[in-house]
């Protein structure tokens, strides 16, 4: 066996010097001459109808040199799974913040001069902020097909296995507990932040902060020109053939990220830089200041989850029921990827024969939710553990205990109906008593995880 | 266009008439941890005259006359530093120690504290319960007011006439005198203070002969506690007094709710740091 | 705009600058020194400290006109590849940094503590770097640097 060289042995970052040295270089540190700043106009109601917009001053202001609105891009709508969120808001807003347009002047000074001199109308409208209350009859609508998101026939992801009304009649006592995952803002030192360059050939070089550089190419393609529903407006007013841009227009760069977590997973600031550049001609960068990182960036959403179960005397829970609301906040983004993923793994590495999940993606009128480290699984199993830590409680049962009595083993089903190969799981909490130096009484100490008799 | 510029005067007259004349638009600035923060906030074109006041000479802290002299624009970290000012002043060196954060303190200054109208100030906190006199500069000649005075002037009084402050006029404290400032707040730096307890009192025979106690945040100025005064003085401070104390300061404003603590939490704070401040008496 | 003329990590410089200008954009966009990052422009991350005549200060919050006529020490100046600092090297070697948004301003803190106090407690070390926030390392392999480099510095006398 030949030595290993870097298995076992410590390395160095490999950008490790540039951290220290200053070399690194992350999007706000690439310069390109002539290049403009940009700003957006952003909604300062949390949900309206726009009635007016004017940027003839905006234009007019000497140093601007374009202005974009919706009759400006492409394709306006985009999403990841569900194409429902707009670059620029056209006609409605439903969060405060949403950007209505956007302004490439000389210097970031008259850019926020030029924004302020945007003549803007909103007609305000009663908005729902409560996942509990959208849900209700008669809530606000915060989008037209209704505050919850459709899966096929049901209002919610289903995920079931045995029959959770006959698992409750079996059991001696039902434990039934809420949960609340608040939202968490990224809050990475670097902010939001994109420098969108033109080069020949009409294509495009964006300067990124995005952990998802395929990702979000898909989206600006989509934006740019070749989404199927290619804004006929937009096509005619700019008089030419538009061929739309395909990926071999957009050349997306990567500098080092200046942290993210999850919150540079959207498009944020390269779809409106790539807009000023093409509008403009001109190299756009547009730095987000620390406060629309905090009030307008993607968070990751609150999550409310419901657990019943059923548990025998003996400590064993033949039943689960679990049913979460998610807060999608005004946009689908990855909410109805994020729900199946929290389906699947909420009821936790636990035998239930009788499990049943629902997850139901809910809109509100805030910033649109998304990813973060533990997207779907955290906040699911922070339910789960103290879930199990309360029917501990309740049953006189020591946790461990009650954890290794429920414990998956070899071959048994996910909630999902997964049969799973091997599990290890009570070989894992007996190596962790041992370490934790926490006795175990002999009969968990002789437990392993071979498959349970049929 | 905007029609901006930067000054820097060496003479503290001249800085007052660059600061009185209109036309200018002029805004002082010394340190500028509080102007700057408002020009990044929301970057524009600006028309104000920016008038510096690092060149007048003002960052003195010296003994005169029997007062303690702190030059209005010397930086925090200097004031919490100087061997002066901790031994005749402590309790000025603990609070200018513990505002913002390291950086903040190598250029903020206690002027920029006082003229900033904040409710979190604690630079007017410690200067009121130090009883400070403000000596203000102006076209029309220098001033001297109490700092409790100067704090509850109307914000285009405080410094009108081209007004500077120039320094803080303190008696250090003396053998019998006890000092104490407490203040909470939610991390050990950059936080702003979500209230502060600090109190100036004078002993005479294990009695309180005379008691400034000053309570930060609650109000929109910090307040001297008269409750506390009127029940203190001429009194041993016991336990129960001293109970009664933080119960009746409670009763002298009513609370803010902020981001930083609710009126609820800060009520029963308030309580908490009055009782450790006061039995420093002992 | 007015005639501003700085000494940069030993170089003089002459660039003309708005009235209202903070020194962070000044050197970042006038002269392209980006090691000082912009993380909140409010004097509340750190990410923008330099030594300005060796005080520790935040450049977004430091007019540019005030500091005219100083020198400015920024990572760039405290050490380059192959002359490496102390302290950049033990940053390196202790894994002090993940993104590295955060690491020229704790390197200017931690230059800053050093060279006023070569040899700090774990507390006195904490105090000085109260002013930087780090999203994340959790600060202690941070801590871990600091203590290391300033014991390979007064191993070395203090020279550096």
């Amino acid at each position: 066996m030949s030595e290993l060289k870097v298995v076992g042995h410590n390395k160095p970052r490999y950008n490790g010097l540039g951290h220290v040295t200053g070399e690194a270089r992350y999007v706000d540190d690439v310069f390109v001459p002539g290049t403009l700043a940009v700003k957006a106009l952003r909604s300062p109601v949390h949900k309206g109808i726009i009635k007016k917009l004017d940027t003839s001053r905006a234009e007019a202001l000497p140093g601007v040199h374009g202005v974009v609105t919706c009759e400006d891009v492409p394709c306006n709508t985009y999403g990841y799974l569900t194409l429902d969120q707009c670059v620029l808001a056209e006609g409605a807003v439903r969060y405060k913040g949403e950007p209505i347009a956007a302004v490439a002047a000389d210097t970031v000074e008259i850019a926020n001069e030029a924004v302020g001199l945007i003549d803007m109308e909103i007609e305000k409208q009663t908005p729902v902020f409560d996942p509990v209350e959208a849900v209700k009859p008669g809530a606000p609508l915060v989008r037209p097909e209704g505050n919850v998101l459709m899966v096929g026939e049901r209002p919610y992801r289903l995920v079931y296995n045995g029959d959770i009304e006959a698992g409750f009649a079996q059991a001696d006592e039902i434990i039934e507990n809420d949960f609340f995952f608040p939202s968490q803002e990224h809050a990475p030192i670097e902010p939001q932040v994109s420098l969108a360059v033109p080069t020949e050939d009409s294509r495009l070089t964006i300067y990124t902060v995005t952990q998802g550089l395929y990702f979000l190419l898909k989206q600006m393609q989509r934006i740019l020109g070749q989404g199927e529903d290619v804004s006929e407006r937009w096509s005619k007013r700019h008089q030419y053939t538009h061929h739309g841009m395909g990926f071999s227009d957009i050349k997306y760069i990567s500098c080092d990220v200046g942290g993210a977590f999850g919150g540079k997973t959207e498009l944020h600031a390269d779809a409106i830089a790539a807009l000023m550049a093409l509008k403009t001609g001109k190299p756009c960068k547009w730095r987000w200041t620390r406060e629309e990182e905090q009030l307008c960036s993607m968070r990751h959403s609150p999550w409310l989850m419901h657990f019943k179960d059923g548990v025998t005397k003996d400590g064993r829970i033949v039943a689960r029921q679990v049913f979460t609301r998610h807060d999608a906040g005004a946009y689908t983004g990855l909410s109805s990827y994020v729900v199946d993923k929290h389906a699947f793994y909420v009821a936790g590495p636990y035998y239930l024969p009788n499990v049943q999940v629902k997850c139901q993606v809910v809109y509100t009128n805030k910033v649109p939710t998304g990813a973060i480290r533990g997207f779907g699984v955290t906040p699911g199993t922070y339910a789960c553990e103290i879930q199990m830590n309360m029917i501990a409680e309740k049953m006189g049962i020591d946790p461990w205990e009650l954890r290794f009595i429920n414990a998956m083993r070899h071959h048994d089903q996910l909630a999902t109906r997964t049969k799973l190969d091997s599990v290890y799981l009570i070989e894992t909490m007996q190596r962790l008593a041992e370490i934790a130096d926490h006795p175990l009484d002999e009969k968990f100490k002789a437990m392993d995880s071979s498959p349970r008799e049929a | 266009m905007p029609n901006s510029d930067f000054l820097a005067p060496a003479e503290l007259e001249q800085a007052c008439g660059l600061l009185a004349d209109p036309a200018l638009e002029p805004l002082a600035i010394a340190g500028g941890t509080d102007v700057m923060v408002r020009f990044n906030r929301h970057k524009r074109r600006r028309r104000e005259t920016l008038v510096f006041l690092g060149k007048l000479g003002l960052d003195y802290l010296r003994e005169q006359d029997g007062q303690v002299l702190v030059g209005a624009c010397a930086p925090l970290s200097e004031v919490a530093a100087s061997p002066l000012i901790r031994a005749k002043l402590p309790l000025l060196a603990q609070a200018c120690g513990e505002m913002a954060s390291p950086a903040v303190r190598n250029a903020a200054t206690l002027g920029g504290n006082v003229v900033n109208n904040s409710r979190h100030a604690d630079g007017v906190a410690a200067l009121t319960a130090l009883d400070a006199t403000v000596v203000v500069a102006s076209t029309r000649g220098e001033r001297s007011l109490a700092m409790a005075e100067f704090s509850a002037l109307p914000k285009k009084y405080k410094l009108a006439h081209g007004g500077v402050v120039k320094h803080f006029a303190v008696a250090p404290l003396e053998a019998e005198e006890k000092w104490a400032w407490e203040k909470l707040r939610q991390r050990q730096g950059e936080s702003r203070s979500i209230v502060s307890v600090s109190m100036r009192a004078r002993m005479d025979g294990g009695k309180c002969a005379a008691l400034r106690l000053v309570i930060g945040c609650m109000a929109a100025n910090p307040f001297v506690s008269a409750a506390a005064s009127r029940l203190m003085e001429g009194q041993e401070p016991s336990e129960a007094l001293i109970n009664q104390v933080a119960q009746e300061v409670l009763g002298e404003t009513s609370a803010v709710s902020d981001a930083r603590a609710s009126a609820w939490y800060r009520e029963r704070a308030t309580a908490v740091l009055v009782r450790r401040v006061l039995s420093q008496l002992n | 705009m007015a005639l501003l003329e700085i000494k940069v990590n030993g170089r003089q410089y002459r660039v003309e600058v708005d009235p209202w200008a903070n020194l962070l954009d000044v050197l970042r966009e006038k002269i392209f020194i980006t090691s000082p990052k912009a993380g909140c422009e409010t004097g509340d991350c750190g990410a923008c400290n330099v030594l300005i005549d060796g005080k520790l200060k935040r450049a977004c919050l430091t007019n540019a006109l005030t500091a005219n006529g100083s020198e400015i020490t920024t990572v760039e100046g405290v050490g380059q590849k192959g002359a490496l600092h102390p302290i950049q090297i033990q940053f390196y070697e202790n894994y002090a940094s993940q993104c590295g948004f955060c690491t020229p301003g704790m390197i200017m803190a931690s230059k800053a503590l050093l060279d006023d106090n070569p040899t700090p407690s774990d507390p006195e070390i904490k105090e000085a770097l109260s002013g930087n926030l780090c999203r994340c390392t959790g600060y202690v392999n941070i801590i871990k640097a600091i203590k290391a480099a300033a014991d390979d510095m007064s191993g070395q006398g203090g020279e550096q």
